[in-house]
């Protein structure tokens, strides 16, 4: 007998005190509400857990009741994986969870419980001359849980990797309560399963992450900073491989940025002036870290050595910190920019570096096909093969309309992805909205593995039901 | 020990600044104040009611209408061998004044003075704010601007004695052709006890009318960032922060403002600050002895609505 | 026309400094460094006016260490064309800078001298004024807009009440305040000419001027911390909370 939305109210309100459920519908609205818009059931209670203990309580109660828990962090995922399903789930919020455990330096990681917001977690980072090169669009909001949860990538992963490859253990609470303490520092661990990875990037299905020790870095004392212009995406990978065997793990990050979406930010006000050296169908932002003592000038000798090449058209670059965050302005705005511009239809796609040119021109022609006048924005981690294959709906077309025509335009984009070898979802994630893709392209044996692990570890189907391998 | 003031005026009226800086630097010694200009009586008696002013110089001569630079250095020059101390505000009078003086005396100015420490002692903020500069001077004289702001005012009922100044072979090459004035009937703004600021996200001009209805309804002064000024949504004169006006009053009411270093440092002064914003996390919002999250539009309407539930008139 | 720009190198404007704990100064190691945003506009200024065909020549002048001559490079590849470095590791006071500009301007004979109205590390205000008197020119202190009329110069001024326009013979100093213009960011041939364009580096010792400080500067400090607040939850307590406080300032 599933509990009332009133009993589980009541019920939580006994585990961990009134102050800490929410249950009115209106004051639920900013739990509810997701960045894109797209999914809108309700829950029946927000939960606010203020230890580990007490996330422990509350798997014990949902797995012994059946009540399905959605774990949420900043509320930033994109692919809908931290919002509700059905509608009687509880969401359990880690907002309180926010306590940075240690920072170590010398050992080079951080203990942050999983409610830290990122970009706090930065700040401390640096107030102990450190940093946590986990860089991303949503930075002030997303929280250290859901960032590992979705394994997400964001500008950095070039030189330091993903949330995966900065993880060094978790400690996580099971479906039924127990605590998973895996919070270990060691580089050399083979003992076994990887638990570790298989808790991380698995949004919420396998337990609830409460708390992540992570690989912190020194501080590079500066960066080289440059906005591009680059006639072609031939040009575009040809500069990309031309940096990277000069500048190696210095270069750390390689973001291309197509014309139009400087534009719309113009437009739309959200950029003071343009960053880049004058028109171009595409820009690369670059950025080069320079280490303590390091020499200045890898940057500048490298893209005049490109530039003389031929490789490259025109370069500017940051003089100061106020033109280093316009240019990073440009490249991290591309996401929002487009919210303003009417509605939009996006992947967040992979395929090996050397397939993006022609990933971006047979998605543009494909799309274009479906629907002239549509506005091609794709942008990101060429560094990575991670592109954000984004589109923007024709100027003056309805929206809704523009909207219900999806289907093809992603169909177009994943049949060229996976003909090229690549992946339907790069750092988003899978979610609810990617549940049926994943269906359809993974690996049937992959998938089976996967509905093993969840049915050992999760018999009872209460974390984030439904999302990943769906019902 | 004397001092000479330069007093600061406009439009025939003392500036509120001159009360403060009279105060302050009346722990240096007798004060006399020069007041000059074209039509500046008025401005002279105001002077001379002010405690602690022992007398008023007034100057009269068109080669000072709005003070050029170049005429009021070459009174003052002649004036200040005099005193131990000249002092003027940091306005942009005092800005423009007073170094070129002191290149002219051979001194080294010391100016943006927020804290008097001693006779040759002084403290001034360095690095917009985020320092302060404990410097002393053995010069025969002191030249200073003192950010008025930092300083209370001098009572008024005294009577000092007015002395006029013969402002012979006085000229200036410099001329001025026009002046854009804001209309405003709001105070000072950088003497003002309440000011409420607000930054780029009041969207538009219109959107200041909101920010000055409140202002109005607490007696106080409107500020903006330079962003706000940047797109045209305020005037120029508004701009509070390292390169506008530094405020100090006792309540700064910043509304839908992040809080740039910039605009931090014209405020780092005020006692109490309340912010509104829909961002809990902008550094003003951290920084805010009080804050509220929410949108202005919804905000300050209800929040004016709600001042005058309470009786608060201006 | 011949112009004359003024430039200073100082940590970057956006670095959150940080006071060192013993009161010697600020930490400047390791510690990215610009140009002064002010003097930017004031050679963005420059060129404008050398494009609108008003200026032959656009001399850059710093004084500094000499690394002090990347932001030199920085005014070159915006379209100055030759620059100057005055080389000194000290850290001179502002009449001491004047009193070495002023020997270029005598060398040079600049009609315009361009300088930012402050340097954004000490906030002083002082240079350009401090010129002016010591060349006996006259000043247009904190310029948003510089016109050349006859010959002369129309400035408008940033000033307390708003802004005002003065007219001043040349040759004249002027100072440019934030909204004189948008400071272009150099393209990359731009960047690679730069380096090419001559740049002379003298000692300042050689300009014969007394460089003494004339204040001592006893110490630094941080400013006085503010403490956190609160988050009120509503509109009526936020305004309880400032009524409340417009009544204690009425009662002093």
């Amino acid at each position: 007998m599933p509990l009332s939305a009133a009993e589980t109210i009541t019920q939580l309100t006994g585990i961990i005190g009134a102050d800490f459920v929410i249950g009115e519908p209106q004051r639920m609205t900013s739990y509810l509400n997701e960045p894109r818009k797209r999914f809108h059931t309700g829950a029946a209670a927000i939960a606010l857990p203020g230890s580990v203990a007490e996330v422990q309580a509350i798997l014990r109660w949902a797995n012994a009741n059946g009540v399905g828990i959605i774990p949420q962090g900043g509320n930033t995922g994109l692919v809908g994986g931290q919002v509700p399903l059905r509608g009687d789930e509880v969401i359990l919020s880690t907002a309180r969870l926010d306590r940075i455990r240690a920072i170590d330096p010398a050992a080079g990681t951080m203990t942050a419980e999983s409610g830290v917001i990122l970009a706090n977690a930065h700040t401390a980072a640096e107030n102990a001359g450190v940093i946590l090169p986990l860089w991303l669009a949503s930075q002030g909001s997303a929280r250290i849980g859901g960032v590992l949860s979705t394994n997400a990538g964001g500008v950095n992963v070039l030189a330091y990797g993903n949330a995966r490859d900065l993880t060094m253990g978790v400690e996580a609470v099971l479906a039924d309560g127990r605590l998973y303490q895996g919070l270990n520092s060691l580089k050399k661990d083979n003992t076994g399963y990887d638990l570790k990875n298989l808790l991380v990037g698995a949004e919420g299905t396998l337990g609830i992450i409460t708390a992540a020790t992570l690989k912190i870095f020194p501080q590079p004392e500066d960066y080289e900073t440059a906005m591009v212009s680059i006639a072609n995406l031939d040009a575009a990978l040809e500069l990309f491989q031309y940096l990277r065997a000069r500048a190696r793990r210095r270069l750390s990050a390689y973001e291309i940025i197509p014309r139009l979406g400087l534009d719309m930010q113009l437009r739309q006000g959200m950029l003071d002036r343009d960053p880049t050296p004058g028109p171009s169908p595409w820009y690369a932002l670059i950025e080069v870290a320079r280490l303590t003592k390091g020499a200045s000038g890898t940057l500048m000798a490298a893209i005049e050595g490109a530039f003389s090449e031929g490789i490259l058209e025109n370069a500017v670059f940051a003089e100061s910190l106020s033109d280093r965050t316009r240019m990073w302005a440009a490249r991290e705005q591309m996401s929002e920019v487009q919210s303003k511009e009417g509605a939009s239809i996006k992947h967040d796609v992979s395929v090996p570096i050397a397939e993006i040119p022609r990933l971006i021109s047979e998605g543009i022609a494909a799309v274009e096909r479906l629907v002239p006048g549509i506005r091609p924005v794709p942008f990101g981690h060429m560094g990575d093969g991670n592109i954000h294959f984004n589109f923007s709906q024709p100027v003056g077309a309805d929206p809704k309309a523009f909207m219900a025509g999806a289907e093809p335009i992603h169909n177009a984009i994943y049949d060229i992805v996976l003909k090229l070898g690549g992946s339907v979802s790069a750092e988003h994630g899978i979610g609810q909205l990617k549940v049926d893709l994943l269906r359809q392209v993974k690996d049937p044996v992959a998938l089976e593995m996967m509905r093993s692990i969840k049915t050992a570890l999760d018999p009872n189907g209460i974390l984030n039901p439904g999302k990943v391998l769906g019902f | 020990m004397s001092v000479l003031v330069l007093a600061d005026h406009d439009l025939g009226t003392l500036s509120p600044a001159t009360a403060r800086v009279v105060n302050a630097v009346a722990q240096l010694g007798p004060v006399d104040v020069l007041v000059i200009g074209e039509g500046v009586d008025e401005v002279a008696k105001a002077a001379a009611s002010l405690v602690g002013v022992a007398k008023v110089l007034i100057s009269q001569s068109d080669a000072f209408a709005s003070a050029p630079a170049d005429s009021a250095v070459a009174l003052l020059e002649t004036l200040a061998v005099r005193y131990q101390f000249v002092a003027t505000s940091a306005g942009s009078v005092g800005r423009d004044v007073i170094p070129r003086l002191a290149a002219k005396l051979d001194l080294m100015p010391i100016t943006d003075v927020v804290k008097i420490l001693g006779p040759n002692s002084f403290e001034r903020p360095i690095y917009a704010g985020n320092a302060v500069q404990t410097v002393t001077s053995n010069q025969p004289r002191q030249l200073l601007t003192l950010r008025a702001s930092a300083f209370r005012a001098a009572a008024s009922g005294n009577a000092a004695p007015i002395e006029p100044v013969v402002a012979t072979g006085i000229t200036t090459t410099a001329k001025i052709i026009a002046a854009h004035r804001t209309e405003s009937d709001t105070p000072d703004l950088a003497t003002a006890q309440i000011v409420v600021g607000g930054g780029v996200s009041v969207g538009s001009a219109e959107g200041f009318k909101l920010i000055e209805t409140l202002a109005k309804k607490l007696g106080a002064a409107v500020g903006a960032t330079r962003a706000a000024v940047d797109a045209g949504y305020a005037p120029n004169d508004w701009q509070v922060g390292q390169t506008g006006k530094i405020i100090a009053p006792d309540l700064y009411i910043a509304i839908g403002i992040s809080g740039a270093l910039q605009h931090l440092a014209g405020i780092q002064g005020a006692k109490k600050i309340v912010a509104i914003n829909t961002d809990a996390e902008a550094p003003l919002s951290k920084l805010a002895d009080v804050l509220l999250v929410g949108d202005l539009f919804d905000v300050v309407p209800q929040l004016i609505a709600e001042l005058d539930r309470l009786g608060v008139k201006s | 026309m011949k112009i004359l720009v003024a430039i200073k190198r100082v940590v970057d404007h956006n670095v959150r400094i940080r006071v060192r704990p013993d009161g010697s100064g600020v930490e400047t190691t390791g510690v990215r460094m610009s140009m002064n945003p002010f003097c930017k506009h004031a050679v963005e200024a420059a060129v404008q006016l050398s494009e609108a065909g008003h200026g032959d020549e656009i001399v850059v002048v710093s004084i500094g260490p000499k690394v002090a001559n990347d932001v030199i490079l920085t005014a070159l590849a915006m379209g100055a064309h030759r620059g100057i470095l005055i080389e000194t590791d000290a850290e001179l006071e502002t009449l001491a800078i004047a009193k070495l500009l002023a020997k270029v301007v005598a060398e040079e004979n600049p009609d315009i001298v361009l300088l930012g109205k402050q340097a954004v590390d000490d906030d002083s205000n002082h240079v350009g004024q401090m010129l002016a008197a010591l060349t006996n020119r006259p000043q247009a202190t904190f310029a948003s807009e510089i016109k050349v009329v006859g010959q002369g110069l129309e400035v408008t001024r940033e000033v307390d009440f708003g802004r005002e326009t003065v007219a001043i013979p040349l040759p004249a100093i002027v100072t440019a305040d934030l909204r004189l213009n948008t400071p272009r960011n150099a393209a990359l041939p731009m960047v690679m000419k730069a380096r090419s364009k001559p740049l002379s580096v003298r000692p300042a010792a050689e300009f014969g001027v007394d460089l003494a400080p004339r204040l001592t500067v006893e110490k630094i400090s941080p400013p006085a911390e503010r403490v956190a607040g609160k988050t009120v939850g509503s509109v009526a307590e936020l305004a309880a909370f400032i009524a409340n406080d417009v009544s204690a300032m009425e009662a002093l």
